[in-house]
């Protein structure tokens, strides 16, 4: 191997000369430092021309798509983009690493084109375009379409006619946020939203027809379009094919550039190191107020919303998120790589806020208050929605009689746990104590949702009687408003990215649970995993067996062979749904950042992950997805679409690590490695091809090359990081020990109770209803079956005829042909056949795409060859030699009388040892499940891995074998009734 | 060699089956021995199966015939036929015993 | 047909064949006798190329078969070998046996191939055996069959190696007879054996090949019955004769009369005959007792076909005395029953060696 490296390295040296690694990346300021930089713009388009022009010594490079250019920028191909300005936006908007030049390259105006020859209607749009200019109209769509972040676009719903002349308008709907399809599949956007202006005040109704922007022209003026509006810059040369209207958009080229890496190394350890740093704070809170306070240097980024201020974190726009503890901590248990600072920034008192003076109120509200305190309820409504995963609201008496009371409510439903949207309604903390008080006070509580820098005017100016929002008592506060007693404690602490770097660290959950003493006992652990090397420092005394698949330490566990397991928390939780029989022992050992493992080499595939993971993080499909497979232990997977025309992704998968991150169910794989591998491949455009193995193989396979990315909740380690690379974390998992439930036979319920007379039956037909029948399992077994078979006979064909040739070798005069076989015969039979299997695929067909099937029978096959030549040299040894004399002597050649003579006494003689060997490599090729082959026994053990049952499926797999070998046995006797010359006769004479 | 023994009132006959060589000589000699110890005196040798015989098979005969004259009984011959007639035709054996051509005569003139 | 000259065959650094030249007329029946190791199997290997010669020249047929261009398998085909050990195949039927060669080497069709092999297996008698496996047959059917094989090719000559050396006598003869009307029908065969009697029947040649030539050759009234040259007469005569050993007084009788009985089958002696001379032997025998407690003795029977005269003779070294003399012995039973059965007993002292001539009577 090490020879191999040696010889590339020079040619790696000179293709990296040559690919343009000449230049340094520039980081670019101003526009005067893209001089000479390099510089990607959009083929064809305004900003092509415009960068050829400005910058005649720049490298320009055209890109098709901006998505390219992009991905160019990231891994250091390009120093700046030109392009648009509403789509520089967007990508900032994405890619929170670039921005956008304060100063624009060229001003460009936006116009709408209409067919040459119609003055008329031209006079009529310029018009409305100066009314729109002039009602402020122009620019308040101009800020609601052009955000920065991705909060939602206040769109405004406008009233179109549906009668009359319809006025076609042409678009390009990809070019966010001028002119795009939302998800209705209409037509949204700026351009959008005055198109249908634009009908209104004509009184037509509106028509999109989208298509290429090429083609726009064109269909403009064979009148297949009536209008184009679509973010269309009015350029001397389409003036000569189409009239504009005056400029209702102020555009321009813009150069987007990648941003300094932060401030300082953006790594906040300690609360003290976010002094100086960039902090992420709600607009009004408390948190904001007391970051403020307490870090005088900080950088300070307003937000609008909790949601918002975690993805700045996470996109690494900011280094800490400084709000309540206990929004905080929502957070924290959705968002696995973000982490919450020990030290709280300060403690503040969470009250109900009213208008000053209204001191009847207030009474009120504190005797409800000060009567909930007592009696437990404020306990309960912590614990519920604070430490809990919240539920549904309680029912509330104080509704909808007539003529009673009414208390107007004020309240920001932006703050989970305290008060939210979820299925269509507000709920939360806050409003079930709005219902509490309600009932109590017999008063319907009206609730009336508004941002939070409102609440405070509406108290003022009466329009809502009180508010419940999370409000944090403050002294600046208390100027403006009245506080009842506080119902609720705060703790305002920072929430920071957890660092990849970090060491492993206790998950910082409320209750602390104490690490389990197994020393001294017998544990079970997965062979190579992190689990593996903790357990190794942590319990020295203890006796540590280490087992290749998780459903082996299941088994160990349940039958008694070690006294407790260690795996995965959230696995284990999924498991002890479905086996009542096991529980878990102390509480999380550890917690590790699990990511996406890659050959070192393929740091570009690396870095789209990366990219790929952001993205799905800030468009909330990441969200999903930790909602549905591990919160809500959902275990269907979605269909994801997407072209296949880029390529194959090769992933590596332990398809029996378990629930919620990887099982085989119905014959398919799901779970949130595989959702996540699927969407990534789907991303790159390419055709996801899973390899099966043991998890001890996945680093081997992925550092030669086998597979092209390791998706099995991977954990982060210094030594993994010695042989591949990996992504940024994608989720944190835990480890734990668990046991057998004490009196655990009697905890299990069920047909395993002894005595019943029917007990003997019922769990065979269970057993078969479970391992064979549920889920098309036996599909699974068919088509390890089938494997095993195909494995079987073509490692024997190629082995026999490889052995024969071995064998003429072994008996030839010449030398050197009988010593090569020789040497060949002897390493052959004394290297055992797992070894030789996996030197030949790891070793030998290292780097190359082989199918793995291939490999076996190759290696079976070498195996089977060497026993062969011997048993064929054996049995041609042991005829006569006059046989052969008298063939010679008869006049038949050489060749003949082995043929005629020789051969079929030999065939005769070897048959029943040839059988014998046949057998055994029937049953040796169980042993492929180490290079990712899933035969018969792999089926077994996948299935063992679905039901944790250990009788059904290992005596199910063995009776196939055992049925295998009979029919080939059959098979063979017959072969050898039909070359037995005596057979004929023999069934003449019956 | 193989014996068949049957006692009559007047002597004992004995037949002897198979060869009496060198080999098979002493063996002869190791039975007749053994009767007489047993009191017998009067034996009767019968020829009928015997194949062959040689010089020391001649010299057995003589030696337990010496041994029977002393005991004062009787040792007859009968039924030799055949190789063995010869071989007592040129060893001149002809007249050493009295021989007789069947068993029976043999008796008779034994119980005079 | 067959010429060899001056053929030459070395194993090693045995030199097994020196100089052997020959030349065999089509329809010859020669006999190849001699003692063992003599090289009389080589030659006949040497002549089908089984082993390959040293030196020399073999022409048959006018091509030179030690040629490396010649296409020996061809030739081989015309020249069939029967082996001692019969070499029968296996895995084939006796029908298959008989048509392998013809249906794969002479192209023969299989119906044609069948029918002649049924004809040749009625020649050597085993017509209903034609569909029993040779592991069913026995050692002279086993020959035959070998026989049948070898005619099946049609060939022009037979090499026939020692054909009933691993036979039990009683089966000689069948396939003696087999050879016999092969050699009636005009067959040329070059036979090794060791059956003296037969050789004299059916051969019109006999060659006797000693000190790795042809020793001494000629028609077999003239190598039989008048060797020539010195050490074919010792052969012919040695091979005539039935030698024993006896080292010590407690031989064993019945293996030697055992095999006294085996050359008297051979030579084909009447009952009595036999009889007298087991007991002559054993008469001789008791009378050296003595002398075989310190010296061993060389008893030599031969028998004349022509005179029918059997003769033992007892040599025997040590001091010069003549056995039968000087013996001390308990009486005349033994010495009188040997006068008896011998004509004639002549003593003579040779070469450091006392020499007891008996001649038996006629019986």
């Amino acid at each position: 191997m090490k020879g191999r490296m040696h010889r590339w390295f020079p040619v790696l040296f000179i293709l990296a000369l040559l690919s343009g690694c000449g230049k340094d990346a520039q980081e670019i300021r101003s526009i005067e430092d893209a001089r000479d930089a390099r510089i990607g713009v959009m083929t064809g388009s305004t900003g092509e021309e415009l960068a050829l022009q400005m910058f005649p010594e720049a490298d320009i490079k055209s890109f098709d798509d901006v998505m390219d250019a992009v991905t160019a920028m990231m891994s250091g191909k390009l120093d700046a983009i030109v392009t648009a300005y509403p789509t520089a936006l967007q990508v900032t908007k994405k890619h929170t690493a670039f921005r956008v030049l304060e100063e624009p390259l060229r001003n460009e105006n936006t116009c709408i084109a209409l067919r040459k020859g119609n003055p008329a209607l031209l006079t009529t749009l310029n018009g409305i375009i100066d009314s729109l200019h002039q009602d402020g109209t122009l620019a308040d769509m101009r800020r609601r379409w052009f955000k920065k972040d991705l909060s939602p676009y206040e769109e405004r719903t406008l009233e179109v006619p549906t009668k009359g002349e319809v006025l076609k308008i042409g678009v390009t709907a990809t070019r966010e946020p001028m002119s795009f399809m939302d998800r209705d599949a209409e037509v949204s956007g700026f351009d959008g939203e005055l198109a249908r202006i634009i009908g209104r005040v004509l009184r037509r109704p509106v028509e999109f027809h989208n298509m290429k922007f090429m083609g726009l022209i064109p269909a403009l003026q064979s009148a297949k379009i009536d209008l184009v509006i679509t973010g269309m810059t009015a350029t001397a040369e389409r003036k000569r094919s189409v009239d504009f209207t005056k400029t209702y958009f102020e555009n321009a080229q813009v150069m987007l550039v990648k941003t300094a890496a932060p401030h300082g190394d953006g790594k906040v350890r300690v609360l003290k190191d976010i002094d100086g740093k960039r902090v992420a704070v709600l607009s009004g809170s408390a948190g904001d107020l007391a970051a403020r306070r307490r870090f005088r240097d900080s950088e300070f980024l307003v937000m609008e919303n909790a949601a918002d201020a975690a993805v700045a974190l996470n996109t690494r726009k900011a280094d800490a998120f400084i709000y309540d503890r206990s929004v905080l901590e929502n957070i924290a248990r959705q968002e696995p790589g973000l982490v919450i600072l020990g030290e709280p920034v300060a403690k503040l008192e969470v009250a109900a806020a009213l208008k000053k003076g209204n001191t009847a109120l207030a009474s009120e509200l504190n005797e409800a208050i000060g009567a909930f305190t007592e009696d437990g309820t404020l306990a309960i409504l912590r614990k519920k929605w604070i430490d809990g995963d919240g539920g549904s609201l309680q029912e509330s008496n104080a509704v909808g009689r007539k003529g009673e009371a009414e208390l107007r409510m004020g309240t920001c439903a932006t703050l989970a746990p305290f008060s939210y949207h979820a299925n269509g309604e507000i709920t939360g903390l806050d409003i079930e104590l709005a219902r509490m008080i309600g009932n109590r006070l017999q008063k319907k509580i009206t609730l009336v949702d508004m941002p939070f820098g409102a609440l405070i005017p509406a108290l003022q100016a009466g329009k809502i009687d009180f508010a419940l929002s999370n409000f944090n008592v403050t002294e600046e506060r208390k100027k403006l408003i009245l506080f009842s007693r506080p119902y609720l404690q705060n703790d305002i602490s920072a929430l920071v990215l957890r660092s990849a770097a970090a060491p492993a660290t206790p998950v910082s959950e409320g209750a602390s649970l104490s690490a389990p003493d197994l020393n001294g006992t017998r544990v079970a652990v997965l062979l190579g995993s992190t689990h593996d090397t903790y357990a190794l420092s942590h319990y020295p005394n203890a006796t540590l067996l280490q087992y290749k698949t998780p459903s082996d330490i299941i088994l160990a566990v349940k039958s008694g062979k070690v006294d407790a397991g260690i795996y995965t928390t959230e696995t284990l939780r999924e498991i002890f749904r479905a086996d009542p029989s096991l529980e878990l022992k102390g509480g999380v050992l550890f917690s590790v950042p699990v990511a996406m493992g890659f050959n070192k080499q393929n740091d570009s595939l690396r870095e789209q992950f990366n990219v790929f993971l952001q993205d799905i993080r800030q468009n909330g499909v990441y969200h999903d997805m930790v909602d549905r497979w591990i919160t809500r232990g959902e275990d269907a997977m979605p269909s994801i679409s997407g072209t296949r025309a880029n390529g194959v992704l090769r992933v590596g998968v332990v398809s029996d690590k378990g629930l919620p991150f990887m099982i085989v169910k119905n014959n398919r794989l799901v779970g949130f490695d595989e959702e996540l591998a699927e969407r990534f491949a789907a991303y790159l455009g390419k055709e996801i091809k899973t390899s099966d193995m043991d998890f001890g193989n996945l680093i081997a396979a992925a550092a030669t090359n086998k597979i092209d990315m390791i998706a099995s909740t991977l954990m982060i380690t210094p030594e993994r990081a010695l042989q591949i690379s990996f992504s940024d974390p994608y989720y944190e998992i835990g480890a734990s020990a668990f046991v057998m439930k004490t009196g655990g036979a009697e905890a299990v319920a069920g047909n395993d109770a002894p005595g019943a007379a029917y007990s003997f039956i019922q769990p065979i037909v269970d057993g078969f209803q479970n391992n064979i029948i549920k889920e098309n399992r036996w599909k699974l077994i068919l088509s390890g079956l089938r494997v095993t078979v195909i494995i079987s006979v073509l490692s024997a064909l190629f082995g026999t005829v490889l052995g024969a040739g071995v064998c003429a070798m072994r008996m030839s005069s010449a030398k050197t042909l009988k010593t090569l076989a020789s040497v060949f015969i002897s390493l052959l039979r004394g290297t055992p056949v797992l070894v030789l299997l996996m030197l030949i695929f790891y070793v030998v067909f290292a780097s190359v795409s082989i199918d793995p099937v291939a490999v076996a029978v190759i290696a079976f096959g070498l195996n089977f060859a060497a026993y062969v030549a011997e048993i064929f040299r054996s049995g041609v040894e042991s005829i006569d030699n006059g046989q052969r004399e008298a063939g010679i002597s008869m006049g038949f050649t050489r060749l003949r009388t082995f043929l005629l003579i020789i051969l079929p006494q030999t065939i005769q003689r070897i048959l029943p040892v040839y059988k014998g060997e046949f057998l055994s490599l029937v049953k040796m090729t169980s042993i492929v499940g180490y290079i990712a082959v899933e035969d018969l026994t792999k089926a077994g053990d996948i299935i063992r891995s679905r039901t944790f049952d250990a009788f059904f499926p290992l005596i199910m797999v063995a009776i196939l074998y055992f049925s295998i070998s009979w029919l080939l046995l059959q098979s063979m006797a017959y072969l050898e009734r039909r070359t037995d010359p005596k057979f004929k006769r023999i069934k003449t004479a019956v | 060699m193989e014996f068949q023994i049957q006692k009559e009132t007047a002597a004992t006959v004995v037949a002897v089956i198979g060869r009496m060589d060198a080999v098979t000589a002493p063996e002869y000699e190791k039975k007749l021995a053994g009767m007489m110890d047993e009191g017998e005196k009067n034996f009767i040798i019968d020829f009928g199966k015997l194949d062959y015989i040689s010089s020391a098979g001649l010299r057995a005969l003589l030696m337990t015939g010496k041994r029977v004259k002393s005991l004062g009984g009787l040792m007859l011959l009968a039924n030799i036929g055949g190789a063995v007639k010869d071989v007592f035709a040129i060893s001149g054996f002809g007249t050493i015993f009295p021989m007789h051509d069947t068993v029976q005569s043999a008796l008779g003139a034994a119980e005079e | 047909m067959i010429q060899i000259k001056h053929l030459s065959k070395k194993f090693g650094a045995l030199e097994v064949l020196r100089d052997v030249s020959i030349t065999v007329r089509k329809g010859e029946v020669i006999s190849i006798i001699g003692p063992s190791g003599t090289g009389k199997s080589t030659f006949l290997r040497c002549i089908n190329l089984l082993d390959r010669p040293s030196g020399g020249s073999i022409v048959i047929n006018g091509v030179d078969i030690l040629d490396p261009k010649a296409d020996v398998p061809a030739i081989r085909r015309k020249m069939n070998m029967v082996f001692q050990s019969f070499n029968l195949y296996q895995h084939l039927s006796v029908m298959d046996n008989l048509t392998l060669g013809p249906v794969k080497l002479l192209q023969t069709g299989r119906q044609e191939a069948e029918k002649k092999a049924l004809e040749l297996l009625k020649l050597v008698g085993l017509a209903e055996k034609a569909d029993s496996f040779p592991d069913e047959l026995s050692g002279g059917q086993k020959q035959r069959v070998a026989i049948a094989r070898c005619l099946a090719m049609e060939p022009s000559i037979i090499l026939f190696d020692e054909p009933t050396s691993a036979l039990d006598p009683t089966m000689v003869s069948e396939v003696l007879a087999v050879i016999r009307r092969l050699a009636r029908d005009g067959m040329t065969m070059l036979i090794v054996t060791h059956e003296m009697k037969f050789a004299r029947d059916v051969s019109s040649r006999v060659l006797y090949m000693d000190e790795g030539v042809i020793y001494e050759e000629g028609p077999p009234e003239q190598i039989f019955d008048n060797p020539q040259k010195e050490r074919t007469k010792i052969f012919i005569n040695r091979v005539r004769s039935f030698n024993y050993r006896i080292a010590s007084p407690d031989y064993d009788l019945y293996a030697m009369n055992a095999e006294i009985e085996l050359f008297c089958e051979k030579q084909i002696l009447p009952l009595k005959s036999r009889q007298s001379l087991q007991l002559l032997v054993e008469e001789v025998l008791q009378i050296c007792a003595d002398t075989l407690r310190s010296t061993a003795i060389e008893l030599a029977i031969t028998h004349s076909e022509k005179t029918g005269e059997i003769k033992l003779l007892v040599e025997s070294g040590g001091a010069e005395e003549n056995i039968l003399e000087s013996a001390a012995l308990p009486d005349e039973l033994g010495l009188t029953i040997i006068r008896n059965l011998t004509r004639s007993i002549a003593y003579k002292r040779d070469g450091g060696q006392n020499r007891l001539t008996l001649i038996l009577k006629e019986q």
